[in-house]
This record gives C-alpha cells, sequence and structure tokens, in this order.
C-alpha cells in the first residue's frame, strides 16, 4: 500500500542543512497496524506528515498503491488525501469554533458529498461512537478524552483506507488513552490501516510491527510485542477493502 | 459549503466581539466617510447633465491677449450669440444671459431679490428644467412674461395658484406669471426669477443700441448645436470672428462644453475639479486606512488561524476550499460595515451638508447607486480577504499547525503597513494645521479698510434717486458716525483691462484697472487712509469729474507727482487729486491692482447704500436706518446686510474646506487608532512569552512598557519622516492658490509628530502596560 524509498527530509538556513529524515526506506502493507517510536526530534512526525502527503520529501519516492506521489501537483495530491487519509492528533485538533456534528462534518463538505447523504454518515457515526449527545457541543466543553473520541470519529468518517496518529494518548489519562487504543485496534481489525506515532511502548504493543528512528535514521523493525496479529479476511467489514 | 463558511465566519466575529467590534466599527466608519464623500463627489459631476440636450449645449468663452497672458472669460457683447445663430447653421439656437436684482413685490409681500436672469425666450428650449405649471416652449414669448421658481411660488402665494398673477419689479414695471420651473439642485443655474432681454424696454433701456454694441462684455451666451456637428469644426470657425467687430482688442473665442462648466475655468484648467480632486484622494485614503486595519488584524492572527488552517488541510481541504472561506470571512465583515456604513451615512449626511454647505441629497434607497456602493464594499472585501487568503494557505500544511511559521513575514508587512497609516494621518494633520493657520492669516490680515460694523442695503428702481435725502436723515442719529453710497463693496471690485490713458503712457503697455465708484463719504466710511493730496469734497466743484487713485497705481503708472495730473479713462478726463493706500479690492487670491475711485454718478448706478454704526448703539442705530429708509421710500423694502459677513463669505470656500479637511483628519486618525488598539492587543499576546521570559530575568512592568513602546515611536517617527516633505510639497503648492499667504510654520511639523506620538501613545500604551504586569507564569504555561 505504502512504498517509501530513500525518503530524505531537510530544511536549509543559509549555508546549514538540517535533516530531519535520512533515506528511509519503508513498506506498509493494506491493513497493517504500524508503531513508529523514537525520541523527540527524531523526526517520527515529519515521516507521518510525508506519508500523510501534507509535506514533501527533499529527495526520495513515494508510492501510494501505486501511484507515484512525489511526481504529483499540490491538487492530485489532496484529492488522494481526501478519498484515503484520515488524521488523529495528540491536542485533538477540533476546530473551536464548530460543534462536535459540525466538526464531523467538515472532511464531507470538502469531500463534496452531498448533503443528505452527509448527514446519514455524520448521524451513523454519532451513533457508532456513541456521541449523539454531545452533537451541538462545541469542543470546549468536552473533556479530552471525548475531545479525541471526536477527532477519531472525524478520522474516520471519511471511511479512509489509513489513519496516521500521532501521539493519539499523549494528552489523556491512562483509561482514556486505553480506550482510544482499543478503538484503533478495533478499526486495525474491520481493516483500516493505521499508522501511530508513540513514545509509549504500551501503546505499541497494539501493533503488528514496530520501526525506530533516531536522528532521522530508521534504526530496526521489530514485530510488536504482544503483537494483535495479522487481521483475518474474514474480519474486513469495509467494502471498499474488499477490492482492493 | 457557502452556508459553512458564513456559520464559522460569523461564529469567529462573534468569539472576539471586542476585536471584531474595533474592525467592523473601524471599516464601518472608514466606509461611510468615503462613501458621503464619493456620493459629493459624484453630486459635484453630476451637475447641468440632466438637460436634454447637455451633450449638444456649449457655452461660448472669449479669450482675450493680456501682456501676462491669456484670460479667458464667459462675458461677451450682447449681439454675438443671435449674430452667431445667423451665421452658423449648425447652431440650433442660442441664449444669452444677464444676472440682475430687483425689488418684488405681490400686494403687500415686498422683497429685495438678487436672482433674476434675463435670457432669449429659446433659453427653456435649450435646458430642460421641468416645469411645475406652464409650458416651457412659450413661457417666455410675450415681454411682460416671468417664470418664477416653485421656491419662489410658494414664498408669494403660498397656496394659492400663481400662474396669471402679477409681480412688480421695484416699483417699475408689472410681470405676470407664465410658467413655475424647478431648477434642480444639481445646476448652477440658480436663479429665481426668468424675464426675457425683449422686456429690457420696459426699464428704459434701449435694446436696439444694446444689440449693436460689441464692446460691453457682459453676457454669457450658450449655443445649442445640432446633433450632427463638431465642436471642434465649428470652433475653428468662430475663433476670429471677434476681429469682424472689434479689430482692435486681440479676442478670440472657444467653447466650453455644458458639462465641464461646474468644474472647470472658463480656460480649461481646474476650477471646482481641483477640490473634487482632493477630495477623491482623501475618500481613497480613508478608505484604505480602514481596510490596512483589516488587514493588519487578519495578519495579526495568523497564529491563530494558521492552526486552524493546518486542520483543515489534514481533513482534505484544498488551497481554493480554505481560501474560499477567508474571502467569505472578510466579504462578511465588510458586509455588515456596508449595513453600518448606510445607518452611519443616513446620521451624519445633515452634519456633512452643514459642513460642505452642499445640498448633497442622496436617494440612498436607490438600487443602482447601492448596487455601485456595495460592490465598492466588495471590492474592499476582496482586498483586505486577500492577504490571508493566499499566503496562509499556501504554507505547508505542517509548518502551519506549528504555528509561528508566518512571524518574521508578517512583522514586515504589518510594520510598513502601520507606517503607511501614521504617515496619511500625519499627513492630514500638517494638512489641517496649515489650511488652518491660512484661514487665519487672511482673517486677521490687515485689508487696508475698517470692515467693522457696517451695513448695508440694496437700493432698487428710482429709490436710488433719492439716496442722498436717506443720507441725510441718517446723518441725525448719533448712533450713525457716516454714510455713502456706493457700486460695488470695496472688497469686490472688478478689474477690467483697458480705457487707462496719461500723460507719458508707454505705446502698448496696457494696464489692469479697477474701477470704485463710490461718492464723497467713501474712503471715510471704509476707513481707508490718504496717503497724499484730499478726498473729494463738495467745497471744489470738479470733484464730479476728479479722480483718486490707490498706491499701486502711482507705482505701476510710473507718474512723478501725480497729484495734480490728468488721466483719461473711458473717455473721460479726471485730475487726480489725491492717493489712497492700497486696500485689498479683491478676495486675497489675488493681488492689489491699479485703482480708480471716481465719485461720478451714471444713472444710479450705485446701487448699495452703506452706514458705518457707532460702537455699541447697534440695535438703536439699525432701527433708526430702518425708519428712515422707509419714510422716504415707503414703497421699498429693506433687507439689511452685514459687510463683515459678505467678506467672511468670501472666505468661506476655504473655510469649509478647512473644515472638511479636519473632519476626515480626524476621522482618518480615529480609524488609525481603532485599528492600533486592537493590533496592540494581539501583539501583546503575542508576545505574552517574551514578556514572561523578560520578567523572569528581573525586568519590571515599566522597562517591558518602555521597550514596547520605543517599538511603535519607531514606527511613528518613520511615519512622519515620510509625511513631512511630502506635507510640506503639497501643502506649498495649495498655497500656490493664494496671492496672501501665510509662511508655512515649521513648528507645525513639530506639533504633528508630538501629535502621533499622542495618539500611538494612548492606543497602544493600556494594553501593553496591561500585558507587562501579567504574572510571567501563566504566560509562560502556554508554551
Amino acid at each position: 500500500m505504502i512504498k517509501l524509498r530513500d525518503i530524505t527530509k531537510f530544511y536549509s538556513s543559509g549555508f546549514v542543512k538540517t535533516f530531519v529524515l535520512r533515506n528511509i526506506d519503508l513498506d506498509v502493507r493494506e491493513g497493517e497496524f504500524l508503531t513508529v517510536m523514537g525520541p523527540s526530534g527524531a523526526g517520527k512526525s515529519t515521516l507521518l506528515y510525508i506519508i500523510g502527503m501534507l509535506d514533501d520529501a527533499s529527495e526520495g519516492e513515494y508510492y501510494f498503491y501505486d501511484q507515484a506521489i512525489h511526481s504529483l501537483n499540490e491538487k492530485k495530491r489532496t484529492q488522494i488525501h481526501q478519498q484515503n487519509i484520515g488524521f488523529v492528533f495528540q491536542s485533538y485538533h477540533l476546530i473551536d469554533e464548530l460543534t462536535v456534528y459540525e466538526n464531523l462534518e467538515t472532511p464531507l463538505l470538502y469531500k463534496k458529498v452531498k448533503a443528505d447523504e452527509r448527514k446519514s454518515l455524520v448521524a451513523d457515526t454519532l451513533d457508532r461512537f456513541r456521541i449523539v449527545a454531545k452533537k451541538n457541543l462545541f469542543p470546549s466543553q468536552l473533556s479530552g478524552g471525548q475531545q479525541q473520541l471526536v477527532a477519531v470519529a472525524r478520522a474516520v468518517i471519511i471511511n479512509p483506507k489509513l489513519i496516521l496518529a500521532d501521539e493519539p494518548t499523549g494528552n489523556l489519562n491512562s483509561k482514556q488513552g486505553e480506550e482510544i487504543m482499543e478503538l484503533f485496534k478495533k478499526l486495525n481489525r474491520e481493516g483500516t490501516t493505521i499508522i501511530q506515532v508513540t513514545h509509549s511502548e504500551k501503546n505499541a504493543s497494539y501493533s503488528d510491527r514496530v520501526i525506530h528512528l533516531l536522528d532521522g535514521w530508521m534504526e530496526k523493525e521489530s514485530k510488536s510485542i504482544a503483537g494483535g496479529g495479522k487481521p483475518e479476511a474474514g474480519d474486513r467489514k469495509n467494502k471498499s477493502m474488499e477490492k482492493a | 459549503m457557502f452556508k459553512n463558511y458564513l456559520k464559522v465566519a460569523w461564529r469567529n466575529i462573534k468569539r472576539q466581539k471586542g476585536y471584531s467590534f474595533l474592525n467592523i466599527a473601524g471599516l464601518t466608519i472608514g466606509m461611510a466617510c468615503s462613501f458621503l464623500i464619493l456620493l459629493w463627489v459624484q453630486h459635484e459631476m453630476s451637475f447641468d447633465r440632466f438637460h436634454r440636450n447637455a451633450n449638444y449645449i456649449y457655452r461660448v468663452i472669449m479669450e482675450e491677449a493680456q501682456p501676462d497672458g491669456a484670460d479667458a472669460h464667459p462675458w461677451l457683447p450682447f449681439p454675438l450669440g443671435k449674430t452667431m445663430v445667423e451665421r452658423y447653421p449648425e447652431i440650433v439656437s442660442a441664449t444669452r444671459t444677464a444676472s440682475d436684482d430687483f425689488m418684488v413685490r405681490y400686494k403687500e409681500k415686498i422683497h429685495s431679490e438678487l436672482g433674476f436672469l434675463f435670457v432669449d425666450p429659446s433659453f427653456f428650449s435649450i435646458f430642460s428644467f421641468p416645469f411645475v405649471q406652464g409650458t416651457s416652449a412659450q413661457a417666455l414669448n410675450d415681454p411682460a412674461a416671468i417664470v418664477i421658481t416653485d421656491r419662489m411660488a410658494e414664498k408669494y402665494f403660498g397656496k394659492e395658484n400663481p400662474l396669471g398673477k402679477t409681480l412688480s419689479l421695484s416699483n417699475r414695471a408689472d410681470f405676470s406669471i407664465s410658467g413655475v420651473v424647478h431648477i434642480p439642485v444639481a445646476s448652477d443655474f440658480q436663479y429665481d426669477f426668468f424675464l426675457s432681454f425683449q422686456s429690457y424696454s420696459r426699464f428704459n433701456a434701449d435694446l436696439a443700441a444694446l444689440e449693436a454694441n460689441w464692446r460691453g462684455n457682459n453676457y454669457p451666451t450658450y449655443i445649442q448645436l445640432a446633433k450632427n456637428c463638431s465642436p471642434a469644426r465649428l470652433e475653428k470657425k468662430i475663433v476670429d470672428l471677434m476681429k469682424e467687430f472689434t479689430p482692435d482688442r486681440k479676442s478670440k473665442l472657444k467653447l466650453q462644453r455644458l458639462d465641464r462648466i461646474h468644474l472647470f475655468r472658463p480656460d480649461g484648467t481646474d476650477g471646482q475639479m481641483k477640490i473634487v480632486r482632493i477630495f477623491s484622494i482623501i475618500a481613497g485614503l480613508i478608505l484604505i486606512i480602514a481596510a490596512i486595519n483589516f488587514m493588519n488584524l487578519a495578519t495579526a492572527r495568523f497564529d491563530r488561524r494558521s492552526k486552524e488552517v493546518g486542520i483543515r488541510k489534514t481533513l482534505g481541504g484544498t488551497r481554493v476550499q480554505i481560501a474560499r472561506q477567508f474571502f467569505s470571512e472578510s466579504l462578511l465583515n465588510a458586509t455588515i460595515a456596508f449595513l453600518g456604513s448606510l445607518g452611519l451615512i443616513k446620521v451624519l449626511l445633515p452634519h456633512f451638508r452643514e459642513l460642505a454647505q452642499s445640498k448633497l441629497n442622496p436617494d440612498l434607497s436607490n438600487p443602482a447607486l447601492l448596487i455601485k456602493l456595495f460592490a465598492l464594499t466588495l471590492l474592499v472585501g476582496l482586498i483586505a480577504g486577500s492577504y490571508p487568503a493566499l499566503i496562509l494557505t499556501k504554507s505547508p500544511t505542517a509548518g502551519a499547525i506549528r504555528r509561528s511559521f508566518f512571524r518574521a513575514r508578517n512583522e514586515i508587512l504589518r510594520k510598513g503597513l502601520v507606517i503607511f497609516q501614521f504617515a496619511i494621518s500625519a499627513f492630514l494633520i500638517i494638512g489641517t494645521l496649515i489650511i488652518n493657520d491660512q484661514i487665519n492669516f487672511i482673517k486677521e490680515k490687515d485689508m487696508g479698510m475698517d470692515r467693522t460694523n457696517l451695513v448695508y442695503i440694496h437700493m432698487h428702481g428710482d429709490s436710488r434717486r433719492r439716496a442722498e435725502m436717506v443720507k441725510k436723515e441718517l446723518l441725525n442719529s448719533p448712533d450713525i458716525a457716516s454714510a455713502t453710497t456706493c457700486r460695488f463693496l470695496p472688497s469686490q471690485i472688478f478689474v477690467q483691462w483697458d480705457g487707462l490713458d496719461w500723460e507719458g503712457k508707454p505705446k502698448g503697455k496696457e494696464l489692469p484697472v479697477a474701477f470704485a465708484s463710490g461718492d464723497y463719504d467713501y474712503i471715510p466710511t471704509f476707513g481707508m487712509k490718504m496717503i497724499q493730496g484730499r478726498n473729494f469734497s463738495e467745497k471744489f466743484s470738479t470733484d464730479g469729474s476728479n479722480i483718486i487713485i490707490n498706491e499701486e497705481a502711482v507705482r505701476q503708472m510710473g507718474i512723478k507727482d501725480p497729484v495734480g495730473k490728468t488721466v483719461n479713462f473711458w473717455r473721460q478726463k479726471g485730475i487726480i487729486i489725491g492717493i489712497v493706500n492700497n486696500f485689498n479690492h479683491r478676495p486675497l487670491n489675488e493681488p492689489i491692482l491699479p485703482l480708480i475711485i471716481t465719485s461720478r454718478e451714471v444713472g444710479g448706478s450705485r446701487g448699495l447704500l452703506v452706514v458705518k454704526i457707532r460702537p455699541g448703539k447697534f440695535s438703536s442705530a439699525l432701527e433708526y436706518f430702518k425708519a428712515a429708509w422707509r419714510r422716504v421710500n415707503p414703497n421699498f423694502s429693506f433687507e439689511h446686510h452685514f459687510f463683515d459677513e459678505d467678506f467672511n463669505n468670501l472666505y468661506l470656500k476655504d473655510k469649509k474646506q478647512g473644515r472638511i479637511f479636519l473632519a476626515f483628519t480626524l476621522i482618518a486618525v480615529l480609524i488609525c487608532c481603532l485599528g492600533l488598539v486592537s493590533l496592540s492587543s494581539f501583539m501583546a499576546e503575542e508576545k505574552t512569552k517574551e514578556i514572561g521570559i523578560r520578567k523572569i530575568l528581573g525586568a519590571s512592568p515599566q522597562n517591558i512598557t518602555t521597550l514596547f513602546m520605543c517599538n511603535f515611536f519607531k514606527w511613528v517617527a518613520i511615519a512622519n519622516a515620510i509625511a513631512w516633505p511630502l506635507g510640506y510639497y503639497l501643502m506649498s503648492r495649495w498655497l500656490q492658490g493664494y496671492f496672501y499667504r501665510t509662511l508655512i510654520n515649521p513648528m507645525i511639523f513639530a506639533l504633528t509628530g508630538g501629535l502621533s506620538v499622542l495618539f500611538a501613545l494612548t492606543a497602544v500604551g493600556f494594553q501593553t502596560y496591561r500585558a507587562a504586569r501579567a504574572n510571567p507564569v501563566d504566560s509562560l504555561r502556554y508554551e
């Protein structure tokens, strides 16, 4: 599904080049749950943004379902991104001015989904995440865990093939964190590919595979300790995944 | 989608009530003011354009060669209009005009009226003034007919039907009303009574002689061209027409189109157009200042908004979609400001009318007008929204989410915009101060005469012949110092270019000469001083033909020992008996020219009776004046005027401009300050971390306030450095329009600098101090 070759990212200021990522080669299979670990400043988030098509690599090649992302223009890329990728952040990044309902609706608006279809999708999602009662509240009226729940719901609503999560439990207490991780696990079992960045070994244990970054280098690859195992074909309920 | 944009925009406005208020209020005030000015400009540009034939009507202009260049004016010989129609088939018709004043009587109502216009009967077919009653075509065919305005119909007849009623003019001739006309506000023909020249004979004037007189230049003449005629070609044909009739004068004829008369001088240079241009620029500047506030606040909120942009991008928003959102936000703000400004215009309009002495009365419910103004609003909104919409959405998402990506670039832009605003404000302050100086200069300038305690009336008809009797009665009162009759007020004496001869006059030299006609008491009543020789006196029987000249005449004529010498003027001999001081006989934008005072009375030509009242005796003297006038002239009206007031009216236009300039300066500064208040609070917010760190390092609130204020002062200094030379240059050019002008006081610039600092301090100080006093721990916790 994802194929990174020789991905390098640097910022140049004056004569100095600061490398964030160096020669990353990475393959992610469809349906995988991958964890990226590493200390602060190792380049984890940058890698996630590049995979999410929000940032360009300075050098290297990126194939998403055999599409050469590195040679597409911004409009094309946004289209692929709109159809396929959902994001979850450490600090939730809900839009403060919008209610829960409207936050869920926004990606659909950008995707130009028709009004009645939009309504039913939002209603379904509210239902699925059991936040119907909160739909008219603003983010500031929710607890952190609830906000992150909405954020995940918002990421899932477009029915993405890939969810990118940047320290999704970083701002949550352990119980809330566990709930979110369980949710990810469930989504993964239903067929969604997930890549998460985390510091926490415990969170990493939910994934199939862990990679480590240090100073922009990819260090080693290891199987997750607790290992959720590969998703069974029978678990795939996602229609769009079936033809893939 | 659009609904969603608006929803978010509206919530953003609500969320930041204070900022939104300042932002929208600034824009509202700015838009209201510039719209008002634009409406006024539109009004000024619309003068006399409503006539059906407006595009084919021209005023004939005469250009006379003078030693110091050509003098272009609309004053033409009487026979010219008729001759032109006869000679050139492309001229459909022509009308000559002459303004006059009479005393009007209807039953017991008697008023002195200044707004009379003699015209040819074709006047109302050339110009299409709407008739309220009667028809325009035949209105003036009868020499005893008169057309009056609806205003006068109301004044004299109230609810009665004025058609067919008789008005008596100065007790000399009666006229029957044949029509009631409405003169729109946007017309330069602001007269109240229209008569045919055919009626001249009814005032004992010799019309036949007038039709043959090619030397008296007194009659503005308008012609209407055939629709297919080229005015340029006609101009070529008529240019030397005057040579046939007055070969000794070097005068040429030109054409000026009707729609240019209000805005341009007869020679084609800017007249009122200059003010229209200046005010258009001011309107633009105010709008720019307001729009800059808007942009500045938007950039100040970049940090906050860039995060939102980032999130929206991760949710799949394209650049265009997100840019659209920013545009809808600024358009929503602009639209709210637009609605507000319409309300504000309604409130401000009466004040503006008073301020500008304009009859401007725009119809704010006119959809065409509203659409125009709204289009302008959208333009402002688009421009103001363009920076955030285009720059912010272009950024790489990752950077935007991580905040403070734009700080450096924004700060340069923001500084530039604030400096620009301050420069405009400083320039407007300089302009206001200099205009004010000039107005005071004129007010206090020694005019060479005493304008105080002078009251005058217009005498009409044969009451002029009884002026001496009234004078004698007046001098019986202890409250009245003196009285005189004269033709013109000494502040407005017209200048002519020929007719003066003296011994030793160099060949070919012509002098401009002002002719003043007044009786023996003229000079003492107006407080002028004799420099040499004596005033007119009854003791000398020849004083009826003797003359007095001013110092400037002596200088320009170059006569030594002028007293006792003989000069010829208008084919009359006169001996110089005295020299009067140089008093300002023209408005102060014109120089003092050679002047001749004659006491010769030509057929009741002196229509003014001027009385000097002793100080403090005003009301009793005025009562006495009125009673004396009524005793001698029971059938004539008494309407008094004050010389001082009239004099001030001469400078009303300048004063008016000065006041408008002041008002708009205040508004520009206010908008500028509104912007600064909100900008500084944003900056204080942005710098909370820096302030926190500085405090932890031991800085006191005063230290920090000073530090941040210094920044603003630097901006103010740069802005002033830009505004001073610009203000000096432009205002020097403005002052060139005055012959007598104040020197530009260097203190004005110092004062401007001081005021700018004061405004900045007021706007910025409080926010900064509050930020400086905040607890550093709170602020550092943010990061």
